[in-house]
Parts: structure tokens; sequence; C-alpha cells
């Protein structure tokens, strides 16, 4: 390599020389031409200065790392949570434990099967295989009017007491199988069938049927 | 940990994490779904890629959303890493790539080598009394957002050249000329470093 075509590579080399992430192989070379060049030793400088600048200039942040990682965590808990729970293991944990969805689905599976076998059990006992219906509820008082509810299972007591009182309801009896509660009317003008569809449209109640007398 | 670093130091860049650890801590994220992992890798990078797609003139919420796209594809693919290179080199080049995506699809600015214009590298008239950092950054501005970026990953991020080429998606060759050629560009613009600048190669 002659004297020229070493200053030209070393020239291009001066920014790694700089930062420190020169090769050792160039290191060597490159330094000793640079103790020799006093054109390369004013632009190793040049470059310091540069690079020290580059380094303190605050470029503006207005950026918050833990507002932006809350809002990507969000992101990734949306998607994890609708994507099939296969589908969700495969894309995106290919060594992963189970997933919450696959947890939760293994827990139903149990849950169903000690179900299974209870009820399995009942017939092997000689149990009648009788059911329960909305029908079956005891009958309320000849020409009461009233309806028929269920309440959300995951509504406070409280929450209940609200919703009998903003329709002007009144436990008679319950609840009986699969928590139906039996109600009377106690608001002069209206019907068990308008209560009824009223209380159909309360998010808070599952069910409701008017009771015929 | 990392993230209360970056908050309490917002113009400075956290302590560099070795290679080592930052794998340790995405092979956590691959294999045991750690957010602990995760959210500590994230503020490891959140400044460096911040500070680097601010080079790139891109506004702040283009910046965390260029930061989050690159740290889904983390997630979703960190099993897929396969350790062929540095992980910040794999990490920054996401975001880098994410970045021209963002740029091209809202024509924020061109993204080219084309050569500076002269005429866009005169000093202004009052550029006497600019600081010199102020120079700096007036300098910066005036080169085309690849030749910044191989300056900003050199001198700030502290990237080797074969790293920058990684990162950037080019031969070695071109971060050699870009960075050739933005030096000579801010020894154009920055008359400050008369003095301690000479003849070109």
């Amino acid at each position: 390599m002659n004297i020229p075509d070493t200053h030209a590579e070393a020239w291009t080399l001066l920014p790694w020389l700089v930062n420190g992430r020169i090769s050792d192989e160039d290191r060597e070379w490159v330094e000793s031409h640079v103790a020799s060049c006093e054109e390369c030793s004013r632009e190793v400088q040049a470059q310091r200065a540069i690079a020290g600048q580059m380094r303190e200039e605050p470029l503006s942040q207005t950026l918050s790392a833990q507002r932006s990682f809350g809002k990507l965590w969000t992101r990734i808990e949306a998607s994890e949570g609708a994507m099939p729970a296969a589908e969700a293991t495969n894309a995106s944990a290919q060594h992963r434990g189970p997933s919450r969805t696959v947890r939760w689905l293994a827990a139903a599976v149990v849950v169903q099967a000690v179900g299974l076998a209870t009820l399995g059990l009942a017939a092997w006992n000689g149990g009648t295989g009788e059911y329960g219906t909305v029908t079956d509820v005891p009958a309320v008082e000849a020409g009461m009017p009233a309806v028929r509810l269920v309440f959300d299972p995951a509504m406070p007591v409280g929450a209940m007491y609200e919703v009998l009182e903003s329709h002007k309801l009144k436990i008679v009896a319950g609840p009986h199988g699969a928590g139906i509660f039996t109600a009377a009317l106690t608001e002069a003008g209206e019907t068990p069938e308008s209560v009824a569809e009223a209380l159909s449209n309360d998010s808070r109640v599952q069910f409701a049927q008017p009771v015929a007398n | 940990v990392a993230l209360k670093v970056i908050e309490s130091t917002p113009e400075s860049l956290p302590a560099r994490t070795t290679d080592a650890e930052e794998r340790e801590l995405l092979v956590r994220v691959a294999e045991k779904r750690d957010q602990a992992a995760f959210r500590q890798l994230y503020g490891t990078y959140f400044q460096r890629l911040s500070r680097l797609l601010t080079r790139m003139r891109m506004r702040p919420q283009d910046v965390e959303e260029v930061i989050n796209d690159t740290f889904w594809v983390v997630w979703t693919k960190a099993g897929e890493f396969r350790g062929g290179s540095l992980l910040s080199t794999w990490i920054i080049g996401i975001a880098y790539r994410r970045a021209l995506n963002t740029l091209r699809r809202e024509r924020l600015r061109p993204v080219s080598d084309e050569p500076v214009d002269e005429n866009m590298a005169s000093v202004p008239s009052t550029a006497q009394d600019i600081e010199y950092s102020q120079w700096i950054s007036y300098g910066l501005e005036k080169l085309p957002v690849e030749q910044r970026l191989a300056l900003e990953l050199t001198y700030t991020l502290g990237h080797s050249c074969e790293e920058v080429a990684a990162i950037l998606n080019c031969p070695v060759n071109t971060v050699k000329t870009r960075l050739f050629r933005a030096r000579e560009t801010l020894k154009q613009v920055l008359p400050a470093l008369g003095g301690m600048t000479g003849e070109t190669a």
C-alpha cells in the first residue's frame, strides 16, 4: 500500500478511531499514520469535538418511556386477548407457558368434568332426573301482578335492591332453581308485561318474564 | 429500573447494557413472556431510539409510534432472533425501517442520499454569534437524513462501521462514504471548525 492510499484509507476510518470502535487490526496502522500525519491529526481533533457536541446535544424529548410502554402493553394485552388461544400460543409465544385464556379453558374443562361426574353419580344412585324450569316456580297469590327474574350473578346485593327499587318491585318468592326470583309489582298502573320488558332491557338482569295468573 | 433512569435524566443516554445482558432479557421475553424483562429492554432502548428518530426529524407522536411498533415486533418475534448480529443492530434496524416507512407514508421528509445543496449550506449572517453547539445542530440539519443517521449511530450511539451498515442495510463502503460526505459538509457549514480542520484527503 503506497502512502497516498494509506492516507485516504485512514481518513475514512477516523470516525471509528474517534468513537473507539475501530478493529484492533486497523487501529494499529491508523494510529501510526495519524501520529505522522498532521492533517489526519487535526481531523481527529475536529471529529472528537463534533462527536462530543452531538452526545451532549439535548434533543427535544417530550415522551415518557413509562407512558409509552403503557400504551404498548395495553396493545399487546388487547391483541393476545382477542386471539384464539392456540393462535396466540403459536404466534407470540413459541416457548411460553399456557396463556391466561388457555388456563381458564383448562379450568372450565375440569369444572365441566366434575359436573358430569356428579350427574352421572346421581343417575347411578337412582336419581329421578328431575329438572326445573321457570314455570316450576311456585305460583304467586292469585291475581297478584308479578314477574319472574334472574339477576346478573356477579351483581352485589346492593345493586339488586337498586333494581327492585327502580322498577317498584318486591320479592315475594325465591330464589328458586337457577336463581329465579318472583317479584310483585307495587306501582299502580304498571303491568307485568311492561315491567318484564323494562327489566329485559336492564343490563343487570339476565332474564325477566311476566307471571301468568 | 431502566425506565426510572430514563425518567430522571431525560436528556442523557442511559448507561449502555452489554449485548449479553440484553440477550438474557430477550430470552426471558421469548421463553417466559416476562413483562419485567420486556419493560427493561424497552427502557434500555427508549432513549436511544428516541434520539435517533428525532434526528430523522420525526414528530414526537411518530417517534412513539415507531418505537412501539418496533417493540411490538420484538415481543412477537423474540423467539426468532438467532443471534447472527448484535441485538442492538437487530432492534435499531427494525426501528430504522419502520421510520422510513412512516416518513414515506406521510411524506414528511424526502429520504435520499443526494449531495447537499451548496446554497443550503451557506451560513446566515448572524451566525458569528451562535454557540458552537448550535453550529453543530445547524450543520446536522443540512445533511441528508442518511448521512445524519450514520453520524448519530457512530458518534452518539457508538456503533462500529459494520454495525452501522447492518442497521442501515447497506454496504460498509457506503457507510464510509456517507460519513466522508457528512464530514465534508460539516466543514463547509462550520467555520468554527476552521482552526481545527485542514485540507481534506
